[in-house]
């Protein structure tokens, strides 16, 4: 349904230096500089597969989706939604295609959503019947009834969102990007949009693009994630596998015999791993793979151990170090 | 764009810009009455000092009635001042949205446009009335059939050129962060050359041939002289034509800017 090849862009800026001289001068000559923001990215996307595109900020993943939504021209590089290209702007490819900004409102903000449906069932042709059911459906899973004839601007974060997702799929497309739709929400709303998610793509089957920075958004909704840096892939798999290629440790860690006075000694420890944690009761390493047999044993001869156990690295810390860390490949 | 998502679009930006009815007051009555009462004053003091009846070809209450008319065709063409929402909108990214929409953006503006000339008839209503009672500028006014079609016809035409005039300035906000200026700049201009200052009679006639071929005066200063008669029926037939040649123009610069602006476009904001 989605296909990319190659794509790239490239931004001008304009630099201005700081303070009043720096301003004076950019009225005179401005200097620009280009800036790579992605570079020659290829992937695919098919029908009912929810992506998870993750990065910094900065490394590109927004404007990915911004050049899939037709929204910017690409500098180079090819991409295909449901064999359109999305920049050409082609009103049979925007009925199907929707795009949640969870940073920018799309609703009008001095209307109250039921006219802002209104509206947009005129902008996508959507007949009376099938609106009708769209619209009691969203509302009712997403609990919202009662809000819809409360001006927009007059609702809460949480509920404006909500009101977005509704306003986004009226029209059932059948390729969504979820741009960061949980940002700032709290705990309880973030669940919710993210079981509303989930439940909507496993009737729907839309192909679905999500950026988040939220950890928790993808490890529920993608069983593939799509990781950038500096406007490049590197790495594009099931989120299972991350653990398996990236993380080059396991977590070993053993719990100790009370009744001791002094913490073991770290100098010894330290031949077997990075010590993580070191006390009376417990020891934790970072112990490389193929060593945790070994080292497990090392623990259990030589300190009075009454609990071990051997544990995976946090997938959230081994993509942030993927993300951040340029080589993080082992 | 169907006609049904036309009227839908021009029936909610009527309900929004009524609901601003404070604005819509205070705005209605600066509007009118501060430029009405100036000329009031300054062509009273020109007149009893050049002491003759007729200047220009308006005696002072003539004078008047131009000025009248000028402000309530104004309001007609200019419609509310939504138009510098484009810029806006491409300044802050809500452009973005209405790319993603299946429909065209230039006729959502003239939709929405549209939709503020229904305010500035109730202040036309309002205003034309009290301006009646004062200064009778009915009586200025030809209501032959004829004569009412031309002059509606002049005013559509005005609006559609005032509207298609403001595109490639506002396009300019895809490269410059604020457009204000240039608003400002061409508001000037097209008010000194459009007869909204002074009547064009006013200027040497050299000038006025000049005039007679830029856009400027279809905004303001035909339609008034076609909706008073002034206009012979061939100079009301060439009006038309000037006009309407002027929004191809400008039609056509707006389609080669907004396309060379559009891939500048960086949907800033998310």
């Amino acid at each position: 349904m989605i296909t990319v090849s190659r794509l790239s862009k490239t931004f001008h800026l304009h630099r201005k230096e700081p303070g009043l001289w720096g301003s004076m001068k950019s009225l005179v000559a401005r200097r620009t500089i280009e800036k790579r923001a992605v570079n020659e990215v290829s992937f695919s996307v098919g029908e009912g597969e929810i992506v998870g595109l993750l990065g910094a900020n900065g490394a590109g993943k927004t404007t990915v989706v911004k050049m899939l939504a037709g929204i910017i021209h690409p500098s180079s590089g090819e991409a295909s939604v449901l064999g359109y290209k999305p920049w050409e702007r082609d009103n049979r490819l925007r009925r199907q295609i929707a795009l949640i900004m969870g940073q920018k409102a799309q609703l009008w903000w001095d209307l109250p959503a039921a006219d802002c449906f209104l509206l947009l069932r005129e902008i996508y042709r959507i007949d009376r019947k099938r609106y009708e059911e769209n619209l009691e459906r969203l509302s009712a899973v997403l609990g919202v009834r009662d809000l819809l004839t409360t001006q927009v601007r007059r609702l809460s974060l949480g509920e404006r969102m909500k009101m977005e997702l509704i306003a986004a799929l009226l029209h059932d497309p059948r390729v969504v990007y979820l741009d960061e739709p949980t940002i700032g929400l709290d705990i309880s709303a973030q669940r919710s949009i993210r079981e509303f998610v989930q439940s909507y793509q496993r009737e729907h089957r839309p192909a679905v693009i999500l950026t988040s920075h939220y950890m928790a958004d993808i490890e529920h909704l993608c069983r593939r994630i799509i990781i950038l840096r500096e406007g490049g892939i590197v790495f594009d798999g099931q989120l299972k596998d991350v653990v398996d290629r990236f993380a080059s440790t396991k977590i070993v860690a053993v719990r100790l015999q009370e009744g001791a006075t002094t913490a073991p000694d770290t100098g010894g420890l330290d031949k077997l791993g990075e010590v993580i944690a070191c006390s009376r009761e417990e020891v934790r390493l970072h112990v490389p793979r193929a060593e945790v047999a070994a080292a497990s044993a090392h623990l259990m001869s030589t300190l009075p151990v009454i609990d071990l156990s051997i544990e995976e690295e946090d997938v959230g810390t081994i993509i942030e170090n993927i993300m951040t860390k340029p080589g993080g490949e082992s | 764009m169907t006609p049904r998502l036309f009227l839908t679009v021009l029936s909610m930006e009527m309900r929004l810009a009524f609901s601003y009815r404070f604005d819509f007051w205070v705005s209605t009555i600066l509007g009118f009455v501060l430029p009405v009462a100036l000329s009031l004053f300054i062509w009273q003091a020109i007149f009893s000092e050049s002491g003759s009846e007729v200047i220009a070809g308006y005696t002072y209450s003539g004078m008047i009635v131009y000025y009248i008319l000028v402000w309530l065709v104004g309001q007609f063409v200019q419609g509310g001042e939504d138009l510098t929402d484009i810029s806006d909108e491409i300044y802050d990214g809500s452009l973005t949205k209405y790319i993603l929409y299946p429909m065209s953006y230039f006729l959502f503006k003239y939709a929405s446009h549209l939709s503020h000339i229904a305010i500035s008839f109730v202040q036309v209503l309002v205003f034309g009335t009290l301006a009646h009672l004062f200064f009778g500028i009915l009586n200025d006014i030809s209501f032959t059939p004829a004569a009412l079609l031309a002059g509606v016809m002049a005013l559509m035409m005005a609006n559609f050129l005032h509207f298609v005039l403001a595109w490639p300035l506002e396009a300019v906000a895809f490269w410059q962060d604020n457009v204000w200026s240039l608003h400002a700049m061409t508001r000037f201009l097209s008010y000194f050359l459009g007869g909204v200052f002074v009547p064009l009679a006013v200027f040497p006639e050299g000038m006025r041939e000049v005039l007679r071929w830029l856009p400027f005066e279809y905004l303001y200063s035909f339609p008034v002289r076609v909706i008073t008669g002034e206009t012979t029926s061939v100079e009301t037939l060439r009006g038309f034509i000037v006009c309407a040649v002027w929004i191809v123009i400008v039609g056509i610069i707006t389609r080669i800017v907004w396309a060379r602006g559009d891939r500048q476009y960086t949907g800033v904001g998310i």
